[in-house]
C-alpha cells in the first residue's frame, strides 16, 4: 500500500506495541489525555472493546506481501487484518504476525514508514514490537560487530522501520518466516500489533484492508445528538449433524454418508438517529430596509424598533432506533480432508490395507451438493443449508470451511455500512472399521 | 475400488523423486540423523531434502491437479513450509492451469551454501534447476534456486525457497 501525499497529511497512522495474546490481556499502551489512543485503550492499557465497532477479519491482495520464487514466479500472499472502528471514525488494525513481518520487510510500500513518521515517537513502540516478534531470530553478535549502535536493539529496529537497514541481512536462521505462517492461521489468537488510522473510515480506500465493513455514516454535527451505529458480531456455524459416527461409504451397506449443517445469523445493524422537532414561534426581529416597525425587540425598548415575524426553534429531539438488515448475498461451504489424515491413509493405512488410497479429499458442499436459503426478519438476517448424505469415502478428519458475504446495511436509500466478508471453520471425523486377525492360543 | 490418474501419479512422483535422490547420493543410506553438528552423511540427507522439495515443487501436472500438487509438496516439506506455501499456491496454480502446462524438473547440480551456527538444524542449498519447458511468460527453462532445509523431528525436510533479499543477506 502506497499512501498518497494528501492522505499522509491528513491521516495519522500510529503503531502501538501490544502483546495481545488474547482479548483479556492488557496491551502495552498508555492512553494519556490528548492521545488518540484514548478512544482505543483505557488507562490500564486494555482495549475498549465496548466502545469499538468490531469490523471483523479482512484480507487484501497486497503486492508487498508477494514472495519471490525461482523462475520469476511469485507466491501471492494476502495481507490479513482484524479491524475495529471508533465512534470518531478512526480505524484500528490488528495484522497477523506474518502480515506485520512483511510490513517490516517492506516499510515504505506497506505504509509502516509513514505511520512511524506521523507518530513522531522516533519509532520506539514499533521497534519494541518488532523486537518481540523477531528478536530471537537476529544474529545480534554479528550485528553488534557491524554497527555498535545496534547494541541497543531499538536502534536497529528503528532503522528497519525507516527503511535504512535490511533486516534480511541479519537473521541468525531463516525458518522463522514459515513459522509465522503457522502463527497466522487463527484469527485474533496472535495478533500482536495495533495500527491506528485517524479518519480511517473517511479514507478507507487508503488504509490496510480497504473499505470492507467500514461504517460509512458520517456523524455530522447537528443540533440534536449525532447518530450512532452499533454492530453485533454475526455467528457462523458449520458442523456435522448426523450420523453420530459417520462411516466411510465403502464399508456402509446403506451408503449413508454424513450430513453437514451450515447456519449464519447476522444481527441487525442498530442505527440510532434523532429527528429534530421544531415549533413555530412569534419573534420581534431586526428591521429590514424599508420595513415599518411594529414590535419592541426588548423590554428596554420604549418605541417599536423591530418587525413581527415567526421562526422555527428546536423544541425536541425525537430518537429513532432502526434495526437494519445486513443480508447474506453469497455463501460457500467446503469439506477438505486434513493433510494428517491423508498422510495416515497413504502411509499407515496403505501399509496394512494394500488398496487404501485417497478416494475424494475435497467436497464443494454449498454450492455443489446443496443450495443455501436465507432471508431477513426484524433486522436479523439468516442463511442456512443442510447438506445431506455427503458420500465421504475416506476415513479421517475433514476441515469444514464456511465463507459468507453480506450486502451491508442501508437506510433511507443511503448505505450505512459496507459489505462484510465473514468466515468460520469446523472439523468432523469420518470413521473406518479396521479388522485385525488374532491368533488364539 | 477404482483407480484414477491422480491416485497413481501422486505417490509415483514422490517415489521417483526419492529413488532419484537415493541413487544419486548413496551416502544418504545409513546416515546418522539428529546430530547437532553436521556430518557429511547428514549433509547428504539435507541435500536430499532440498532436491526432493524442489523436484516436487516444480513437478507441475495439470491432469493430477492443484490439490495433488499441494499434497505431494506437503508430504516432503516441513509443517510450517506446507502452511506457508498453502497460503499462496492456489493463486500460482491458476497460472499453470490457464497455460495448460505440465512440467518436470531436473536438478543439474547442488551445492551447500551455508549453515547457521546460532540456529542448528538449518542449511541453505543452492540448486541449478532445468525445467522440461519454460514456465508461462518465461523464455529460459534454467534457474538457480536457494533452498532452506530444516531438521524437523530428526528428519531433514524442505522448508522454502529463499528470496533474493535473503540470499544477498546470507553470511559469506
Amino acid at each position: 500500500m502506497n499512501l498518497p501525499c494528501a492522505f499522509r497529511n491528513t491521516v495519522f497512522a500510529l503503531l502501538l506495541v501490544a502483546l495481545l495474546l488474547n482479548g483479556s490481556h492488557p496491551v502495552m499502551a498508555q492512553a494519556d489525555g490528548d492521545s488518540p489512543w484514548g478512544d482505543v485503550v483505557d488507562e490500564n492499557g486494555h482495549l475498549r472493546y465496548d466502545e469499538l465497532i468490531d469490523l471483523g477479519e479482512t484480507v487484501e491482495d497486497a503486492e508487498w506481501m508477494d514472495i519471490e520464487l525461482p523462475f520469476g514466479m511469485e507466491l501471492d500472499l494476502d495481507a490479513n487484518y482484524h479491524r475495529y472502528q471508533t465512534q470518531d471514525g478512526d480505524i484500528v488494525v490488528l495484522p497477523t504476525p506474518l502480515t506485520v513481518m512483511m510490513m517490516a520487510m517492506n516499510p515504505v510500500e506497506s505504509g509502516l514508514s509513514d505511520a512511524q513518521s506521523q507518530l513522531g515517537l522516533g519509532g520506539f513502540v514499533g521497534a519494541e514490537f518488532l523486537g518481540a516478534l523477531l528478536g530471537d531470530h537476529i544474529d545480534w553478535n554479528r550485528l553488534g560487530q557491524s554497527n555498535p549502535d545496534y547494541a541497543n536493539p531499538d536502534n536497529f529496529w528503528n532503522a528497519v522501520i525507516n527503511g535504512q537497514e535490511n533486516v534480511w541481512t541479519w537473521f541468525a536462521g531463516l525458518d522463522f518466516l514459515t513459522d509465522l505462517a503457522l502463527m497466522s492461521w487463527n484469527d485474533m489468537d496472535l495478533r500482536m500489533g495495533l495500527l491506528l488510522y485517524l479518519n480511517g473510515a473517511a479514507n478507507c480506500r487508503e488504509i490496510p484492508g480497504g473499505c470492507s465493513g467500514i461504517v460509512i455514516e458520517q456523524l455530522l454535527p447537528v443540533t440534536c445528538p449525532a447518530p450512532s451505529v452499533t454492530m453485533q458480531q454475526p455467528t457462523l456455524s458449520i458442523r456435522k449433524t448426523a450420523p453420530e459416527n459417520p462411516l466411510v461409504i465403502g464399508q456402509d451397506p446403506e451408503k449413508r454418508g454424513a450430513d453437514v449443517q451450515v447456519s449464519v445469523n447476522v444481527p441487525p445493524v442498530i442505527y440510532t438517529w434523532f429527528e429534530p422537532v421544531y415549533e413555530e414561534v412569534e419573534v420581534c426581529r431586526d428591521l429590514g430596509t424599508g420595513e415599518v416597525a411594529d414590535c419592541r425587540k426588548s423590554n428596554s425598548s420604549i418605541v417599536n424598533d423591530g418587525k413581527r415575524d415567526s421562526e422555527l426553534i428546536l423544541v425536541d429531539c425525537r430518537q429513532h432506533v432502526e434495526y437494519l438488515p445486513d443480508r447474506v448475498t453469497s455463501l460457500t461451504a467446503t469439506a477438505q480432508l486434513t493433510p494428517a489424515s491423508k498422510a495416515w491413509i497413504l502411509n499407515q493405512l496403505s501399509s496394512a490395507y494394500y488398496e487404501a488410497y485417497i478416494h475424494r479429499e475435497s467436497f464443494n458442499l454449498v454450492p455443489g451438493l446443496a443450495s443455501w436459503a436465507g432471508g431477513c426478519s426484524g433486522g436479523t438476517c439468516t442463511a442456512s443449508a443442510l447438506v445431506s448424505r455427503i458420500p465421504f469415502a475416506d476415513p479421517g478428519k475433514f476441515d469444514l470451511s464456511l465463507r459468507v458475504q453480506t450486502a451491508g446495511a442501508s437506510f433511507a436509500g443511503r448505505q450505512i455500512t459496507q459489505p462484510r466478508s465473514l468466515s468460520s471453520a469446523g472439523q468432523m471425523q469420518v470413521f473406518v472399521t479396521l479388522t485385525t486377525l488374532i491368533e488364539q492360543p | 475400488m477404482h483407480l484414477n490418474l491422480k491416485t497413481i501419479l501422486l505417490p509415483l512422483v514422490i517415489l521417483l523423486a526419492g529413488l532419484l535422490i537415493l541413487t544419486s547420493f548413496p551416502g544418504i543410506v545409513g546416515s546418522q540423523q539428529g546430530s547437532l553438528t553436521p556430518t557429511p552423511a547428514e549433509d547428504d540427507l539435507a541435500k536430499a531434502a532440498a532436491i526432493q522439495g524442489a523436484t516436487v515443487f516444480f513437478t507441475i501436472d495439470e491432469q493430477a491437479g492443484k490439490d495433488a500438487w499441494i499434497e505431494s509438496f506437503c508430504m516432503v516439506s516441513t509443517e510450517s513450509g506446507c502452511a506457508f506455501y498453502k497460503l499462496g499456491l492456489s493463486k500460482l496454480w491458476k497460472q499453470f492451469e490457464a497455460a495448460h502446462i505440465s512440467i518436470t524438473p531436473t536438478i543439474l547440480s547442488s551445492e551447500k551454501v551455508t549453515t547457521f551456527p546460532e540456529k542448528q538444524g538449518q542449511q541453505v542449498w543452492k540448486l541449478e534447476i532445468e525445467l522440461s519447458k519454460p514456465l508461462p511468460g518465461r523464455s529460459s527453462s534454467k534457474d538457480t534456486a536457494y533452498t532452506l532445509v530444516v531438521l524437523e523431528q530428526g528428519t531433514w525436510k524442505f522448508d522454502r525457497f529463499l528470496t533474493p533479499d535473503e540470499v544477498n543477506g546470507l553470511p559469506k
